[in-house]
């Protein structure tokens, strides 16, 4: 055991503030979860006041309430990591009046996440194995230099990270990972850069009872986010509901194809190439964010793939636990609870898994 | 290169519409190197409708006179675009559609008899064959601008239906229903404006038209129970149906 507590540190708010400025000195651009007037969205932070740690957001199919207390713990809002790393809209080139073509050029600087969440870490492995030769996505991505990670000791209501296994901890894939306990701070590192950073700090040691009291907290946490099946269960089920139409149809009958799934959905990387001729003769050719959920989605030259709104959901949920698998080796969804949360109309996928597992499982 | 031949025609509606089209000739005055404008009669005294490249066709069609000039018009443009959503929907005068059109005209009007309207209110797809349609109450000029530029140089347009929800996120606006219980008709209007309500706080009522490419009439009626729950009642939603999605509403089946 005496080998497993030197992987933890304890300390409080004071602690994380320091922390928070030696990442900020390690790199050009510190980026997470920044509150922005009464929103959060997700972009470069400049101090820990820009942070959401005094908020606490309230998650339910289709609401979402954000209130300011002390105790708060915040969750997450429709913005995830890929709103920094895989941008909203693209210029991908310019074509001038002369006919040259002008490639786009990323930035390049350093960047640091602070405090993102055990789900939108994954959501990045995710991301890296689809878009890993995408220049604008890896142009970005390559630049993070330092992952540091809040876990989760207060799930929200549509999360389900513990079901994927996706949270409320951090395994993988960070420098340094945090958890607020009610009485301190518990630091954990990922990898020797993060060690090295939390040495420098003035943190204490952990107790056995500290270490205890954290896992008992994130164990508690997990269970709160356990309402599925094992993924490899959803994707067989999933696999054999594929021509029940009529369930599809029943399951997205309030669905509108407004995509907000899509675009909250930390994975969902499709974006459409629109072209936009200027009248001065230069053209730009734009890559933007684009849902499958939308009818223009599956039409190509002469017909399309998915012409009913049932088919496109079907598809949405496919992807994410059939097909991720098989594209990527990972599963799609993160059970992060956005696509539950953001849906206009309250349309909860955990409940559409549920029914199909509850229909199709073994 | 040749000028391409322009018609700004304007039916029943506002000029909204063409007004946004002047702010863009404003912004970007090298469009008139490639456009020449033949008709104009809000803001030109020499007009011809002989050759027309490209219509740009503001208003819908509510006498008699207007559908015989919309005709005319067709047969001689190559293209016709609709602009806006009078002439893509109807538009704010599809309100008085199955009012008294006695009651409506004096209304408006101390001398009636000087009008002849009909007792229904067109959009142009349903009078001739419109070649591209760009909603929007008014149009977004830019929009247009790039429309038309792509037309003049021979190119087409497929247009990209989607809600007014995913330019919203695109933009990264807090949503204002789901974070506010504000009622939103985005989630059921097409996208186009960029959500210019969310990104003021306010909800979209719907001006750029219903996406029907999605919605039908029953999940507008599920839609409604959505809203309703966040206090817009049936009868406003029904008037902003009416006012921006009145042909769409004949072609999709609404439960009673
Ligand atoms: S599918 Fe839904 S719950 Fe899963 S990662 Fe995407 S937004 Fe989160
Ligand atoms: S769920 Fe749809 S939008 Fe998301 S990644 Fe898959 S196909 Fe693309
Ligand atoms: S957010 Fe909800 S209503 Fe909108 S497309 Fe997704 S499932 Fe359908
Ligand atoms: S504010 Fe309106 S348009 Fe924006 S996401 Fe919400 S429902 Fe859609
Ligand atoms: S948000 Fe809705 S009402 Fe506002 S401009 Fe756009 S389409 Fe019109």
């Amino acid at each position: 055991m005496a080998a497993q507590l030197t992987k933890y540190f304890k300390g409080g708010l004071g602690d994380l503030r320091a922390l928070f400025d030696a990442v900020k000195n390690y790199v050009s651009v510190v980026v997470g979860y920044r509150v922005s007037g009464d929103a959060v969205g997700f972009g470069p932070v400049e101090s820990l006041e820009s942070l959401p740690l005094g908020l606490e957001d309230s998650q339910a199919p289709g609401a979402y309430r954000l209130s300011r207390g002390s105790s708060g713990f915040f969750r997450h809002s429709h913005a995830s990591p890929k709103y920094w790393l895989h941008l909203p809209v693209q210029e991908v080139f310019t074509v001038l009046e002369d006919y040259a073509v002008d490639i786009a050029r990323y930035d390049t600087y350093s960047a640091a996440l602070f405090g993102i969440k055990p789900c939108d870490l994954v959501s990045m492995e995710v991301l890296d194995r689809i878009l890993k030769n995408d220049d604008s996505y890896w142009s970005r991505r390559s630049k993070i230099e330092l992952v540091v990670v809040e876990e989760c000791t207060v799930p929200g209501a549509t999360c389900f990270c513990g079901s994927i296994g996706t949270g409320p901890s951090a395994s993988t894939g960070f420098d340094i990972a945090y958890a607020r306990l009610s009485n301190g701070i518990i630091f954990k590192y990922g990898s020797e850069k993060g060690l090295r950073i939390l040495e420098k700090l003035e943190l204490t040691e952990v107790s056995e009872e500290d270490v205890a009291e954290y896992e008992r907290a994130i164990a508690r946490a997990g269970e709160l986010t356990r309402y599925l099946p094992p993924p490899s269960e959803i994707s067989k089920s999933l696999e054999r509901s594929v021509s029940d139409t009529s369930f599809w149809k029943e399951v997205s009958s309030r669905c509108v194809g407004c995509t907000n799934c899509n675009m909250v959905c930390p994975t969902c990387f499709c974006t459409e190439f629109v072209d936009q001729i200027e009248p001065s003769g230069r053209a730009k050719r734009v890559r933007q964010w684009f849902g499958c959920l939308s009818h223009t989605y599956g039409q190509v030259a002469g017909t399309h793939y998915r012409p009913e709104l049932y088919m496109r959901y079907r598809h949405f949920v496919l992807h994410k636990f059939l097909f991720y698998p098989k594209q990527v080796g990972l599963v799609g969804c993160v059970g992060c609870g956005r696509c539950i949360t953001w849906c206009p109309v309250g349309i909860d996928l955990r409940e559409v898994v549920s029914k199909v597992v509850s229909r199709y499982g073994s | 290169m040749r000028r391409a031949a322009v018609a700004i025609v304007k039916l029943t509606s506002c000029s909204g519409c063409i007004n946004e089209f002047l702010y863009t000739i404003a912004s970007y005055p090298e469009l008139l190197r490639s456009v020449s404008i033949v008709h104009a009669t809000e803001f030109q005294d020499l007009n011809t409708l002989e050759d027309i490249d490209v219509a740009l066709v503001e208003g819908s069609v509510v006498t008699q006179h207007q559908e015989e000039l919309v005709k005319e018009v067709r047969s001689r443009a190559r293209t016709l675009i609709a602009i806006g959503t009078c002439a893509t929907f109807g538009g704010i005068q599809a309100g008085r559609v199955g009012e008294d059109l006695r009651k409506v005209i004096l209304a408006s009007y101390p001398n009636p008899d000087f009008i002849s309207a009909l007792p229904d209110v067109k959009s142009l797809d349903r009078v001739v064959k419109v070649d591209f349609n760009l909603s929007g109450c008014p149009v977004n000029g830019d929009a247009l601008a790039r429309l038309l530029v792509k037309v003049i140089l021979g190119g087409s347009e497929v247009p990209i239906a989607e809600s007014v929800c995913s330019e919203c996120k695109r933009v990264g606006v807090l949503c204002v229903m789901v974070s506010r219980g504000v009622p939103c008709l985005g989630p059921v209007t097409l996208g186009g404006c960029g959500a210019i309500c969310p990104r003021f706080g306010r909800g979209c009522y719907g001006c750029y038209g219903l996406n029907t490419t999605v919605v039908d009439g029953e999940r507008l009626a599920r839609f409604s129970e959505v809203l309703e729950k966040v206090g817009m009642g049936r009868g406003d939603l029904e008037a902003f149906l009416k006012y921006f999605s009145f042909s769409a509403l004949t072609k999709i089946r609404v439960r009673e």
